[in-house]
This record gives C-alpha cells, sequence and structure tokens, in this order.
C-alpha cells in the first residue's frame, strides 16, 4: 500500500512538482495551498506524512504544526517541514521552542530544506517509512 | 593837648560807674518788692520784656494777671537762697521767649529778705538752635554714637537705639557687639590716637540678635587741648548692599562657571559689535588662540550666512537645528546654533550666540545609519536566499517535469514544465528587480505635498484592480488636512504597498466579493495619520510579527518581501511610525503616523 503524503504549500508550481515527484515514485500525494482546512483534511484522510511549509500567507506552517499536535486525533501523525529560509532547523526549533513554551511538543520529524530536489525528498521518506 | 586830670572823688566815680554798669549789663536786670512789684530795670530788661513800670512781674514776665504757679520768687523770699531756673515767657512784642533767671534775694540790715534782683538771660535761639541739633542728631539715617576715651557710649541716637536698644552708658564693644573685649581694629581709637578722620567696616549685633554689617565713620569731637576728647561715630547699615553684593558675585560666578565650562561654544557681543564673552569651547570650534578677540566683520564670515542679520531683525531667538559655522581655518563645521538678542530695559545691548558643534553627533549618527543598513542587508541577504531557494525550487520542478515528460512522452508535463520555468525566470528578473531597488534606496526629498492627494492617486491607480476582484475601495479623507513635507514619490510607494497588500488580503479571502479596503487619513494634535483597513483574511501571530522584521512574504513567489521593509524604511525617514493591528479572518489595519514636529526639511530644490 502505497504511503498516503500531504503536502501544504501555498505556490502552485512547488506543490504541482512535489506532487509529481510523489506519484512518481510510488507514494500518494495531496496536496492543499494553504493551512486552514489541515486539520479536517488530516482526520478526513489520514495521511501518513504532512509536509508543511513555514512561510504562507494567513497561517504560518509552524501554527498549523501547533494544532496538529495539540489535537489528540492527530498528533501522532509525522509531521515535517520544507522551507528556503536559512538554517531553517534552527529556526524551527527555536519558534516551536518560544510558540509551545508552556506544553513541550514531540519536535517535528524532519526538515528538507528548499530547493528540494527529486533524491531528497524521495530519500527522505523512504528512510522515513523504512 | 593835655587832659585835664581827673578830679572827681572816687565816691562819685562809683555812683556813676553803678548807673551806667547797671544799665550797660548784657542781660536782663529787675528788682522786685515782696509784693511783686517791679521796682527797677534796666534797660536790657526793658528790651526784652517792654515797659515794666508800676507793673507785676508775672504780668511783665508772663503777660499773666494772677502770680505764677509755685512762684519761685516766693520761695526765694522765704529762703533767702539764690535760685536759677529755665524759664519760658512772652516778650515785649507778644512771642514765647526762654530764658534763664537767676535770683538772689536782697537782705537789710536786719537780715529780713525786702527785694529780689532778678537776672534774666534770652536763651531763645540757642534752645532753638539746641532742638534742632538734636532733632538733626535722631533722625538722620545712620547711627551715630558719642564715645568717651574709655570706649563708654555717652550718646546715641534715635536710629542707634532703635537698632541696638539702650546702649547709653555701656563700652562700646558691649553695646555694639556683645563682645566682652575691646574689638582689634578699632575705628574710634584710631581717631582718638591720630585726631583724625577714620572709616571702617564693623559687624554690629542688633538687639534682636541679628547680625548686621555697617560701614563706620569715626570724627573727633575736639578737647580744649585741640586733641579728641570725644569720638562721634557715624554708621550706615550696609546690610542689604552686601548681601545684593554677595548675590551678585555669585550670580556672576556661577555664570562664569558655567560659561566656562559649557560644551557648547558661547559667544557674545555688546551692542557695538566688540566680543565679550568667548568661551573655551567656542574657541576650540573656531580654532582661534586663546588671547584672540574677534570684530563684527570677522564674526559674521564665523557664523552661518544672514544669521547676524536674522538676530537683528527679529525680538525672538533664531534656532538653527542644522547649520554650519566656518572655524579660523576656513573648514566648515557643522553644528546647531541658537542667537538671541540681549536687551537692556528693552534697549538693544549686544547678540548672544549658543553653538553646539554637531560632528560628533553626526559621526554617531552616521555609524548608527551604517549598523541599521548592515543589519538591513544581513536581513536582505537572509531574504533573498530565501526568496532565491524557493525560485530555485519552481526552477527545478519545472525542469523535472520537462524532463519526465521527454523520457515519459507526457506532451501535457512537457507543456508544464516549459510554462513552469518561463514563469518562474520572469519571477526571478522581478525580484532581482526590487532588490536592486531596494539596496539602492532613494535620498528622501520632501516637499510641500497635499497628504490627502497622495492617498486618493493610489486609491484610483487600484481602483480597476479592486473591481475586477469586487472588492470595495475608498478613500475617507476627514477634515481640512494642510500641506506638508512629505517626499512624495515615497508615500506613494509606501501607500501602493499598503493597499496592494490589503487588496491581496482580501483576494485571499474565503469570499472575496463584498470584502473592503478603506484608505483613511486625517490630522489630530498636529500628527497627520493614514490608516489603510481591510476585511480580508488577516494574519496570524507567527506572520504579524515578522512583517516589518524579517525578509518575508506570505505571497509565495508573487511577493519579494521587500514591500513593507521598504514602506517602514520610508516612514522612519519622514520622522513617523508604522504599526498594524490584525485578526486571522478579521482583517488586517495598518496605522501610520508622521507628527509634523519631526517631518523632514523642505527640500528648497524640489
Amino acid at each position: 500500500m502505497a504511503k498516503k503524503i500531504m503536502i501544504i504549500e501555498d505556490e502552485p508550481d512547488i506543490r504541482e512538482y512535489l506532487l509529481a515527484v510523489l506519484s512518481d515514485n510510488g507514494y500518494r500525494g495531496l496536496g492543499l495551498s494553504q493551512g486552514r482546512s489541515a486539520t479536517k483534511a488530516a482526520r478526513n484522510h489520514s495521511p501518513d506524512l504532512i509536509l508543511i511549509d513555514i512561510m504562507m500567507p494567513r497561517r504560518s506552517g509552524i501554527s498549523i504544526f501547533m494544532e496538529l499536535r495539540r489535537n489528540a486525533e492527530l498528533r501522532h501523525i509525522p509531521v515535517a517541514f520544507m522551507s528556503g529560509i536559512s538554517n531553517g532547523a534552527d529556526f524551527l526549533a527555536e519558534e516551536i521552542g518560544k510558540a509551545a513554551d508552556h506544553a513541550p511538543l514531540r519536535p517535528p520529524e524532519g526538515f528538507i530544506e528548499k530547493p528540494i530536489r527529486r533524491e531528497g525528498l524521495i530519500g527522505f521518506l523512504d528512510k522515513l517509512f523504512q | 593837648m593835655e587832659y585835664p586830670l581827673l578830679t572827681s572823688p572816687p565816691k562819685e566815680i562809683d555812683r556813676r560807674i553803678k548807673e551806667k554798669l547797671f544799665d550797660a549789663l548784657p542781660f536782663g536786670f529787675a528788682v522786685i518788692d515782696r509784693r511783686c512789684n517791679l521796682v527797677h530795670a534796666n534797660g536790657a530788661f526793658e528790651e526784652m520784656f517792654g515797659p515794666w513800670q508800676g507793673a507785676k512781674c508775672h504780668q511783665v514776665y508772663k503777660n499773666s494777671d494772677s502770680a505764677c504757679e509755685g512762684c519761685g520768687c516766693t520761695s526765694a523770699f522765704a529762703s533767702k537762697a539764690p535760685a536759677v531756673s529755665q524759664q519760658t515767657g512772652v516778650d515785649r512784642t507778644g512771642k514765647p521767649i526762654r530764658y534763664t533767671r537767676h535770683i538772689i534775694p536782697i537782705e537789710n540790715d536786719n537780715g529780713d529778705v525786702t527785694h529780689l534782683m532778678q537776672m534774666c538771660t534770652n536763651v531763645t535761639e540757642m534752645e532753638q538752635i539746641r532742638q534742632e541739633y538734636q532733632l538733626l542728631f535722631d533722625q538722620v539715617p545712620c547711627s551715630i554714637l558719642v564715645i568717651d576715651r574709655n570706649f563708654r557710649i555717652v550718646r546715641a541716637n534715635a536710629q542707634a537705639k532703635r537698632m541696638l536698644g539702650e546702649i547709653e552708658g555701656m563700652r562700646c564693644y558691649r553695646g555694639l557687639k556683645n563682645a566682652d573685649e575691646r574689638c582689634s581694629e578699632c575705628t574710634a581709637r584710631k581717631t582718638f590716637e591720630d585726631g583724625g578722620m577714620h572709616r571702617g567696616h564693623h559687624a554690629w549685633q542688633t538687639k534682636e540678635g541679628k547680625s548686621c554689617h555697617l560701614h563706620v565713620i569715626t570724627v573727633p569731637l575736639a578737647a580744649e587741648d585741640g586733641g579728641a576728647d570725644m569720638v562721634m561715630e557715624m554708621a550706615v547699615d550696609v546690610t542689604e548692599t552686601l548681601e545684593l553684593k554677595d548675590g551678585l558675585d555669585f550670580a556672576n560666578t556661577f555664570l562664569q562657571t558655567v560659561i566656562n565650562t559649557s560644551m557648547d561654544g558661547i559667544l557674545a557681543v555688546d551692542e557695538n559689535g566688540d566680543a565679550t564673552i568667548c568661551n573655551p569651547a567656542a574657541r576650540t570650534l573656531f580654532k582661534m588662540d586663546r588671547d584672540c578677540g574677534f570684530s563684527d566683520y570677522e564674526l559674521a564670515g564665523m557664523l552661518p550666512e544672514g544669521c547676524i542679520d536674522r538676530v537683528m531683525a527679529g525680538r525672538r531667538r533664531v534656532f538653527l537645528p542644522e547649520t554650519t559655522i566656518t572655524d579660523a581655518m576656513g573648514n566648515r563645521v557643522p553644528v546647531r546654533l541658537v542667537g538671541n538678542q540681549l536687551l537692556m530695559d528693552g534697549r538693544f545691548a549686544g547678540m548672544a550666540f549658543s553653538i553646539q558643534d554637531l560632528r560628533q553627533i553626526k559621526s554617531l549618527q552616521n555609524e548608527k545609519l551604517e549598523a541599521e543598513r548592515m543589519a538591513t542587508v544581513g536581513q536582505t541577504v537572509a531574504g533573498l536566499a530565501h526568496g532565491v531557494k524557493n525560485l530555485l525550487n519552481a526552477l527545478e520542478g519545472g525542469m523535472y517535469m520537462l524532463n519526465t515528460g521527454l523520457s515519459k512522452g507526457k506532451v501535457d508535463r512537457v507543456q508544464k514544465g516549459l510554462e513552469m520555468l518561463d514563469r518562474n525566470i520572469e519571477r526571478i528578473s522581478m525580484f532581482v528587480k526590487a532588490f536592486l531597488d531596494f539596496a539602492k534606496g532613494r535620498q528622501i526629498r520632501a516637499g510641500l505635498n497635499d497628504p490627502s492627494a497622495i492617498a486618493k492617486e493610489v486609491v484610483e491607480m487600484y481602483a480597476a484592480k479592486a473591481k475586477s476582484h469586487g472588492i470595495r475601495l475608498k478613500t475617507r479623507t476627514e477634515g481640512p488636512i494642510p500641506k506638508a513635507a512629505i517626499d512624495y514619490e515615497s508615500m506613494h510607494e509606501c501607500l501602493t504597498n499598503l493597499v496592494g497588500n490589503a487588496i491581496d488580503a482580501c483576494s485571499m479571502s474565503e469570499e472575496v466579493a463584498g470584502t473592503s479596503v478603506i484608505v483613511r487619513i486625517f490630522e489630530k494634535n498636529r500628527v497627520i495619520h493614514y490608516e489603510v483597513t481591510d476585511d480580508g483574511c488577516g494574519m496570524d501571530y507567527e506572520v504579524k510579527k515578522k512583517v516589518f522584521t524579517n525578509f518575508f512574504t506570505t505571497k509565495g513567489l508573487g511577493g519579494t518581501g521587500l514591500g513593507l521593509l521598504m514602506t517602514k524604511k520610508i516612514i522612519q525617514e519622514h520622522g513617523g511610525t508604522i504599526d498594524l493591528s490584525s485578526e486571522p479572518g478579521e482583517g488586517t489595519t495598518f496605522r501610520i503616523r508622521l507628527p509634523r514636529s519631526r517631518l523632514p526639511v523642505v527640500d528648497t530644490e524640489t
């Protein structure tokens, strides 16, 4: 059974590219352009991984992550971030640490730096689902 | 010629002498009997009191019909003893007269007093003079003391007594200073020693115990031998004068200290333009030698052009927040300058200038600007990297679609890949252009502009776009807003960014149609406000806190992340502030505040 990956990325070109890479490599991709409907989609589709862009309009990736992690039904779903910001992993740790001051949360399962190449994404996923 | 020998017998001569003497006496002489009848009087008496024949003594002396109360004559008849008294009476013209009267009883052979001799000396004038002197003595506006050789106060005038109390009879050091011993510097002693006049300065203690300062002059009151028997000491209270002088001395010292140690250069000239003050800071600022003065002509060359004329022309101070002076070497130095006219009772008495050296401040400002610029460069580079990576990702995607489309023989994927490449190459060029514009920056050039006209123009520019999305876009100007020193193009750019963002936020809303963007402009307390409000998608906390601080875009590859950073920079350059309030799903308001007092100076070349 192919693993189901939910991509939340506001930029259509990148979203389309990532979905193509996933389907070409034996994964099932599900694309969302923004985070507002993320929890609803996660509940409906039960993805095996949610891959979120950090900087998006309206709602940042970090805010989506917090909501997922705080939701008892959804907190088991692995979440990975993708971003072009420099020192993305450190930035992420710091931001999540600040936002979750009072209730420490399980850290995200991974960080993929943009630009994302086919090999990078597939390598990350294969390793995660080994 | 020979004179006949005196042949009259001695008795005859005696009689004649007595007759002559009686009339020649220089005081009034009269004889009364026991009934107070005047029986005899000389010419001087008649001169004083008028006709006396057949009158009683009280009628003549006092112009009174009844005998005097406590009549001195009656008691002299009884006691047979001579008496002297001071009397007042009436002279022959009816005027009051003061006289000294001696009474000498005349006894007969039986030893009975049958008559009294009365000798009267007119002292009216003397008494008058004495009274005048007493008045003068007491009323002069200084303390007068008469001191004897034992330093005992013999007399003190009313002023001295008011000040020191009853001091007559006391030693002067006790009465004046409440001291037990003579003063080391005794002005009275000097006068006793050399008979000359001396001056001195003494502190006395008043009867209330207060200390007061006196300027003292001692003069000798001559004794018969020509030396000083007594000393008259005249003292003028100079306490208030001394206090005033002390106050003046303090004010002067304070002023000198402030001027000499001031970090600012201080220059002053008198009404003729001659230098009166040039403090060390001014000498350093103008690179002048220590003792070098300056003429009004030179001063005009040192100060900013027209500065002296402006000070001369106006009654108010002239304040030049940023100007330049010229030092002795001809170098121009950036300064802040305040010029004032000096007025004495409304009369022009010169000018004063206070000059603050701005070189250090300028250098610090430049360093700060440079540091800010470097920080901005850092942010910019980080943001640039972010944007570039996203663009690369989109290019990577385009290439992937193209390659896999070719290898799989999928034409639509090839087509998609080419489109993606095309679109993102275009975005890269837009991104680079925006970045270069930002990096280059632009000098603010403020002109007098109508703040609401800028807003209206931006709104008109976006009208078509808003309409096509079904977004309501409006300007709302509240009240008249006078023209202000604003860089038209820069403010236009700010509002373009904000209105553009607001329209984008509305377009990202779930229901675009019916959303609105309002640009409100008003002035309150000399602060110009612009408010751009939309009821679009709004922002969450993470987005809100980054809008100005990071090279940040929420528009994916459609934005550069530079717009709001640029906007903030422009507002800051106008001395203003910008902030925002936003709720996800509710909308966003950006507020620009431009205090008129902090707006840039109008660039005269614009």
